[in-house]
């Protein structure tokens, strides 16, 4: 058992740091409403991140779980716009595993073709042939797939679709009709693969908001060093100070929770990688929210600005919680797997 | 990262959850001495079997293993709702940072082996979290013996002291010294003239606090642990170690706590409806939340480094995991643990003593702000 980050996991958080900051969201007047979200897509491409842990023979980066964990904490730390986890994760790990072709997945990983995924209304899971759904992170994308009745994978285009007025400003969600008889790209998924996908998603969902909390944190803490009243600085008040004490521990404990179930996506079987992910996304939602809240309370009058970047992190946070279930919701699926019944 | 066990790792997990399911006693008597000589039944045949010390230096009657050892036999004897282990890791290495070879030699085996009980003196009615304002007086003075500290002055919250034979006893030696630089640490036995232990009944009924009084008791300077003046440090590293959930076997103990309760749901002693099912859910989410973090945390010590400020995090977050646990423990339990006053109710006062014993959460929030977050001293 070795808990820490491996000196090549550490190599890859600092390339993944240097792009954060590279694509760093340093002011609100860029981003909607007044701006579009940028697509910062080429850069995604030449790092290699897009398909990162797919496996080499399909051309992927063959990184695990826990690699492309690190990479979209540290994207979202800085409230990077790069739709990583939509394009550069979920979208053509969804294909691979449905069964897309060669050409399809070679024209995904040049950058040509760019595919994300289509939630249920509810936002908790794919969306279904014959319903409603969203394109989630879809910034720039073509395409974003979905499941049809027998969870085989269908790609719905995304050409024309009205984008949603979404909370999250640093990403694009649009609203997506699945047609009912959406021609399937491959076989139907099996309960592993399915299981594994979920997990995959639970797990990349959670890394961003360890790094939603570690912006936060970061920000508000270096706030109240600076900001004097008093005559003196408001972080060395113990009622501030146990604040931001109360979010490290929150912070620290979600980082544990996370990194355990991105290494349980690829290494333990199906049923207990979806179980570990339910942990780590309850856990980090719940604190994620509280974290969020403590920066808002820390920085005081100016979080409620819209000039200042609180309420992006506060919005990316809403949106990362409710996708694949908030805290609530694998509550009641935990339950489920470990007490039995429903 | 790998959280799974190495070979050797997994070995030891397979022999000692087999060796649990033989050996743990399914529970501990009600009455409490004869429940104190269960638990230390316990301990002892942990230490015989090998299960004891895991991480101590072979040199001084331990095993030698990773620190994350340490978490795994946490994890194993709260699955299986076994007594917690032994905690003594604060006291032990202690004496294994700071003590002489001489005083090493003497006291690690008989604590290592559960067979010498120790108590720790630090708290005294003036001195709670202000722990640099303890009074308790040691004044050096030559003896027919040799030179010898007497000692004047009131220890209080002193655990187990009504069973121990020696304690470690923070003092204030150096007269002129700043509060910090003034203390030292000395290895007490018990059963000096003008030392008086007075049992404090805790809120759950336990014998388990005293009040220790000190009236010209008189102490070899030789049994000094470490300087003059060293005392505060000695203090503070230990004071790391008691903060260690994996350390004192806390985390094992508000497991068993979990792994109890839901086992009464799965059989259905305990009936529980979608609200209480989610609430044990949320509860599971949070021990393994601290699990996962004391594995990590473990991780961090591979190097042989001790516990720094950081230890606080994880005081802090097991804290408010058994505080969590021991809310839901009661939600779902309803009304039999009110009728019937029992461990339920014991568990519950444990999880708010949790917050004030071995530096209040108050205290480890101070320290996770100021000296892991750098935020300014007020």
């Amino acid at each position: 058992m070795d808990v820490s980050i491996r000196p090549d996991q550490q190599l890859l958080v600092d390339t993944a740091s240097r792009l954060a900051t590279a694509l760093a969201t340093t002011t609100t007047a860029g981003l909607p409403p007044a701006g579009d979200v940028s697509e910062a897509w080429r850069p995604l491409i030449e790092t290699g991140f897009v398909g990162l842990h797919l496996p080499e023979r399909v051309g992927g980066g063959a990184g695990s779980g826990v690699d492309v964990a690190l990479v979209a904490q540290q994207l979202a730390r800085s409230i990077s716009t790069a739709p990583f986890l939509g394009q550069g994760v979920l979208g053509p790990g969804l294909l691979v595993a449905g069964g897309g072709d060669g050409d399809e997945l070679a024209a995904v990983l040049a950058g040509e073709r760019r595919v994300t995924v289509a939630l249920d209304a509810s936002l908790r899971g794919l969306a279904r042939a014959g319903s409603a759904g969203v394109a989630f992170d879809a910034a720039g994308a073509h395409v974003a797939l979905a499941l049809d009745r027998r969870g085989a994978v269908v790609a719905v285009d995304l050409q024309d679709t009205p984008a949603h007025r979404s909370v999250d400003i640093t990403r694009v969600l649009r609203a997506v009709d699945v047609p009912p008889d959406a021609a399937a790209i491959g076989p139907p998924l099996g309960p592993d693969s399915t299981a594994r996908f979920e997990a995959l998603a639970l797990s990349v969902l959670a890394a961003d908001l360890v790094g939603v909390m570690e912006g936060a944190l970061d920000a508000a803490v270096a706030y109240v060093r600076d900001r004097v009243q008093f005559g003196v600085p408001v972080g060395s008040f113990q009622a501030v100070q146990h604040l931001a004490a109360d979010a490290k521990v929150a912070l620290e404990a979600s980082r544990g929770s996370m990194w355990h179930a991105a290494w349980a996506a690829d290494e333990l079987d199906a049923a207990d990688a979806l179980l570990a992910a339910r942990q780590a996304k309850a856990y980090c939602s719940s604190a994620a929210r509280t974290v969020v809240e403590t920066m808002v309370q820390m920085l005081g009058g100016i979080a409620i600005t819209w000039e200042e970047l609180a309420h992006v992190r506060v919005r990316r946070a809403m949106l990362d919680r409710v996708c694949f279930g908030d805290e609530h919701a694998q509550y009641d699926a935990i339950a489920s797997a470990r007490l039995g019944g429903s | 990262m790998d959280f799974r066990d190495s070979p050797d790792e997994a070995e030891f997990r397979a022999r000692l959850r087999a060796w649990i399911l033989e050996n743990a006693p399914a529970s501990l008597p009600v009455e409490e001495g004869a429940r104190v000589r269960a638990l230390n039944e316990w301990h002892r045949a942990l230490y015989i079997a090998g299960l004891t010390a895991l991480t101590f230096p072979v040199e001084y009657g331990g095993r030698g293993l990773p620190s994350v050892y340490d978490a795994i036999l946490n994890d194993e004897i709260g699955a299986a709702g076994a007594p917690p282990p032994p905690a003594m890791a604060h006291l032990t290495n202690a004496i294994r940072l700071f003590g002489t070879e001489e005083q090493k030699q003497q006291h690690l085996p008989g604590m290592l082996s559960c067979e010498v009980h120790w108590c720790q003196g630090f708290s005294e009615p003036n001195a709670g979290s202000d722990l640099a304002g303890i009074r308790t007086r040691g004044a050096l003075v030559d003896t027919s013996a040799g030179p010898a500290y007497r000692i004047d002055g009131q220890k209080i919250w002193t655990s187990e002291a009504v069973w121990a034979s020696w304690c470690m006893l923070l003092l204030r030696t150096e007269h002129d010294a700043p509060a910090h630089k003034g203390l030292s640490m000395l290895l007490l036995p018990m059963d000096t003239p003008g030392v008086d232990c007075r049992e404090i009944v805790t809120a759950y009924g336990t014998r388990e606090f005293a009040e220790v009084f000190f009236d010209g008791a008189l102490v070899p300077a030789a049994n000094l642990l470490g300087a003059p003046g060293q005392g505060w440090a000695i203090a503070m590293q230990l004071l790391g170690y008691e903060r260690g959930p994996a350390d004192v076997g806390w985390v094992a103990r508000l497991a068993r706590t979990l792994t109890v309760l839901e086992e009464d749901v799965r059989s259905g002693r305990v009936t529980a409806g979608p609200v209480e099912r989610r609430a044990l859910a949320e509860a599971w989410v949070a021990l393994r939340a601290l699990q996962i973090h004391i594995q990590r945390t473990m991780s961090g010590r591979a190097d042989g480094s001790t516990p720094g400020p950081e230890g606080s995090i994880d005081k802090l977050l097991v804290t408010e995991v058994e505080q969590l646990i021991g809310h839901v423990n009661l939600d779902l339990r309803g009304a039999a643990p009110i009728i019937q006053d029992g461990d339920d109710i014991a568990a519950y006062f444990w999880s708010r003593a949790q917050s004030i014993f071995g530096g209040t959460r108050q205290i480890q929030r101070n320290i996770v702000a100021q000296r892991v977050l750098g935020l300014p001293r007020g």
